[in-house]
């Protein structure tokens, strides 16, 4: 464990500029797909007074709601922003992983050969992302008889842990694959796959160390947003403190994702 | 004083309120004593009621008039179904219908004898009203008793009556004699059951005997005065005074939970009820809070709740249609999943409440004038959840988000403007229209209102309103003399507010700002002519502020300039009678105009859009630009999660 880990923060330290590179995976394509948003709001917002009662202060949600049925398209048009940048954002955050899985692994690889073995190893692990999914939302369905939130709560957190621990354990394993799939260029994508999950059971220390990881940084992130009142807008110290989130995470993934690969690696050769 | 003292001081009061013998409170035009069987596995009360009832009107009677009510449900062919925005099939769960049959009837004046007197009712369609004629009129203020056997089967729950697996809604479940009223011509109203709107009942006593199976907990209007388990079954006999209807409920589930109310010497201590569902027991505390909080503050505002008991329901989840209903000392709450913050639960019991005294103790027609009842009682809820969730009435307040109760009404109105509010519940467009106009626009209207006359005024005119008005039937122009002393604007708004269809939306389409400068040009010296070129501003701005009245209702208001210098010039527009639409403000400010915004005074709650209340000069894109940062942001934070 400690080896891959060690790898991992190295490779951070060595090449500090592959955080920016998700960074930009993931802030990119966000500022993209919600320019149409933005754009949209520009002629209800700019010359009204209460646009600035809807942002300081306490977030007053009739205003947005309001504005919500006097711009009938607008949700359409936040909902359309955020699927193209959802479009967009996850083959680009998996042509970074594996870019930077093949950096920490040194792969000599062409970039077609670090993208197609990266994009498809990542393919392979998809329908393993169903099972946190289902899961959960088996589990809130079976909350939705309850009668009051007290009684709804119990399957409300089982569902939520469900879906983090198991995502990230999903995204440990889409990692140890990408990472077995360029060590061994020659190795057929479903075979990574279960190279990849038998790296789980092999190196169980790694695998819990890097699933915990995923989940720090996920709790990063949920403090950052935790911290904004209203809940949800970020202005001044709290746009730092957002910012700085995703930075942290994107450092974080980097140590994360090369430190996968370099396990994966070794128990591959 | 000692703990047991204390413990036993609540079952005390309570004794003595529930036998206190206080003097007649309404006319008891229609006082009914009833003895009905439940037969649980037939869904059916067996019942023998006999009305006492006296003709308080200036001419004979010679036919009586009773509401039919279960058979709404009798068949999809009732106006109640063929009302429904949205019909669907069947009309009732699992083709449960309901029904009431009267076998037998007899009349008896004075202390004659008995004779039998058929009930008639339409011989299909609508059956909810039934005919009986006299054998000889019945004069002015001459009683008459009237004996009816009757069946009534319950269907499954719907519009919050009937039965579902154990829990009873048992309400409308008896024949009801109309209300007989002299408007000027006195007769009986005329009212079959719609799909909007509610009831309308005469005040009198109920006596009530129930024979239910045992191991049913029974919740009823008014207190229960005799108890009798008899094997298998149980008797029950409830007693309520000066009260227009009689509603039970019933389910071996519920656990009654009691507070005594007597925080305010100014009011009589008040027994509160609590009949749950151990399913919803999270909830229970919050019920019971807002009904203590709302005797108390209602009582203030509105006069005493005269009544010693009020028992609040529980409605379980599948059952769901009987919640957030109203009866005499008895309400149906309502239990949606909310986290305390959202304070659904204790605004339906608020509301609930409230109906105790608009509807039970002023008993308006909630069929032809149900925004009486339903729109002071918005009002009045609104009052309710001040006192729980201070400094404002909220609905939710979260991670700081908040929603007021009057913002919320605004909103939920959406400019709606098909209708007028003062007409029959069964003549607007549809459900839609009925609730925004009935419960939302009469609510803002009068909150409008409130703050503009001050809210002292305001509640001295309501008050009188209630106090004038206890124990009988109040009708609209009941409510607008009670406001005769408001300023002329307000009574138009109230009056053309109720009337006519329409909304208040006034919006700031201009906001110019200008330096002033001495005009330039050719101007007449003496002896000559001397030119003027150039002139250097004189220091001082022109403003120029565009007011259009989008809405239909007029009122006047006050348009604010703020300056740049941070000072602020107000002026009154829409305070004349000139027809025109819009108005234009022009002034001279010694800085310039940064924006303009209409009710400085925030006075103006009715207004449908707070969007076009005001304009900028100039446009500012920061808020805008931090709530698209921010949206960025949290997706970005979303895709890094979920792209990995």
């Amino acid at each position: 464990m400690r080896p891959a880990l060690a790898a991992g923060i190295a490779l951070l330290r060595r090449e500090p500029a592959l955080l920016w590179v998700l960074f930009i995976a993931s802030a990119g394509p966000a500022i993209l797909g919600l320019l149409p948003l933005d754009r949209a709001l520009a002629p209800l917002l700019d010359l009204q007074p209460a646009a600035r009662a809807l942002v300081d202060g306490t977030m007053d949600d009739a205003l947005l709601g309001e504005l919500r049925r006097g711009s009938p398209t607008l949700p359409a048009v936040a909902v359309g922003g955020a699927l193209i940048a959802l479009v967009l954002a996850i083959p680009g955050c998996w042509l970074a992983t594996a870019f930077i899985a093949a950096r920490a692994l040194d792969a000599a690889l062409s970039g077609g050969q670090i993208a197609s073995r990266g994009i498809g190893a990542a393919l392979m692990t998809l329908p393993l992302r169903l099972l946190p999914i289902g899961s959960a939302a088996l589990l809130l369905g079976a909350g939705r008889n309850a009668h009051t939130l007290a009684a709804a709560r119990p399957f409300l957190v089982a569902a939520t842990l469900l879906y983090t621990i198991g995502s990230a354990a999903v995204t440990v394993v889409a990692d140890f694959a990408r990472g077995t799939a360029l060590a061994d260029p020659r190795r057929p994508l479903p075979a990574v796959l279960a190279a990849a999950l038998r790296t789980t059971r092999r190196e169980p220390a790694l695998f819990v160390a890097l699933i915990a990881g995923e989940l720090a940084l996920l709790l990063c992130c949920l403090a950052a947003l935790a911290i904004t009142r209203p809940l949800g807008v970020y202005q001044g110290t709290t746009l730092a403190i957002g910012m700085g989130a995703l930075i942290v995470r994107a450092a974080g993934s980097v140590v994360l994702i090369a430190a996968a690969a370099t396990g994966a690696a070794s128990r591959s050769a | 004083m000692s703990t047991p003292v204390l413990s036993v001081l609540p079952l005390l009061l309570g004794l003595m309120s529930a036998l206190r013998v206080p003097a007649p409170l309404s006319d008891r035009a229609a006082s009914y004593r009833i003895e009905a069987r439940l037969d649980g596995p037939a869904r059916e009360l067996n019942g023998k009621q006999t009305l006492t009832w006296r003709n308080t009107g200036n001419g004979p009677v010679r036919e009586l008039l009773f509401h039919l009510y279960m058979n709404a449900f009798k068949n999809d062919g009732s106006t109640f179904f063929r009302e429904q925005s949205e019909r669907k099939r069947p009309a009732v769960e699992g083709h449960r219908w309901g029904q009431i049959r009267v076998m037998r009837t007899r009349t008896r004046l004075g202390h004659g004898g008995w004779r039998e007197a058929p009930l008639t009712t339409a011989p299909s369609g609508d059956q909810t009203l039934g005919r009986l004629r006299l054998e000889a009129p019945l004069a002015p203020g001459e009683s008459l008793e009237v004996e009816l056997e009757f069946t009534t089967r319950l269907p499954a729950i719907v519009s919050r009556t009937g039965n579902v697996g154990g829990f009873y809604a048992v309400a409308q479940w008896f024949p009801k004699i109309a209300v007989f009223e002299c408007r000027p011509a006195c007769g009986f109203r005329e009212d079959v059951f719609h799909a909007n709107g509610e009831f309308y009942a005469d005040f009198g006593n109920y006596d009530v005997a129930l024979d239910l199976p045992s191991g049913l907990v029974v919740g009823a209007t008014g207190v229960l005065v005799e108890e009798q388990p008899r094997g298998e079954r149980q008797l029950l006999r409830f007693h309520a005074e000066d009260v227009h209807d009689f509603v039970f409920t019933a389910d071996a589930r519920f656990v009654a939970h009691e507070r005594l109310v007597m925080d305010d010497p100014r009011l009589p201590p008040v027994r509160v009820v609590l009949l749950g569902d151990p399913r919803l027991h999270a909830h229970v505390e919050r019920h019971l809070h807002a009904a203590e909080i709302g005797l108390l503050e209602l009582g203030r505002r509105l006069g005493a709740y005269p009544y010693s008991q009020l028992t609040i329901v529980q409605v379980p989840a599948d059952a769901d249609e009987a919640g957030g209903m109203e009866y005499p000392t008895l309400l149906f709450t309502d239990d949606e999943r909310a986290p305390s913050w959202w304070y659904l639960p204790e605004l339906v019991t608020a509301h609930e409440l409230a109906h105790q005294w608009f509807q039970g103790i002023l008993a308006s027609d909630e069929v032809n004038e149900a925004w009486l009842d339903e729109g002071l009682t918005e009002l009045a809820t609104g009052w309710v959840l001040q006192k729980l969730a201070p400094p404002v009435a909220l609905i939710s307040r979260a991670l700081g988000h908040q929603l007021t109760y009057l913002d919320a009404e605004r909103v939920m109105l959406a400019g709606e403007r098909s209708d007028p509010i003062s007409q029959p519940s069964y003549a607007f467009r549809d459900m839609h229209a009925y609730a925004e106009l009935t419960y939302r626009k009469t609510s803002l209207l009068l909150a409008t209102i409130a703050a503009r006359m001050g809210e002292p005024d305001f509640e001295r005119a309501l008050r009188g309103y209630a106090d004038a008005h206890r124990f009988s039937h109040p009708h609209a122009a009941d409510l607008l003399a009670a406001f005769a002393a408001a300023p002329a604007p307000l009574r138009t708004l109230l009056a053309e507010g109720l009337t006519r269809p329409g909304a208040v939306d006034y919006a700031v389409s201009s906001a110019k700002t200008l330096p002033n400068r001495p005009a330039e040009g050719l101007f007449d010296t003496d002896g000559g002519t001397s030119e003027v070129r150039d002139p250097s501003p004189d220091g001082s701005h022109h403003l120029s502020i565009t007011v259009e009245e989008l809405g239909e209702h007029r009122l006047p208001l006050t348009v604010r300039a703020h300056l740049r210098d941070g000072s602020h010039v107000d002026q009154r527009i829409f305070d004349d009678a000139d027809p025109r639409h819009w108005r234009r403000v022009e002034l001279d400010a010694p800085s310039p105009l940064v924006e303009a915004t209409l009710y400085p005074e925030g006075d103006t709650p009715i207004d449908v859009r707070r969007w076009n209340d005001g304009r900028r000069v100039q446009p500012d894109a920061a808020p805008r630009r931090t709530l698209t940062t921010s949206l960025q942001l949290l997706l970005s934070l979303a895709l890094s999660w979920v792209g990995r």
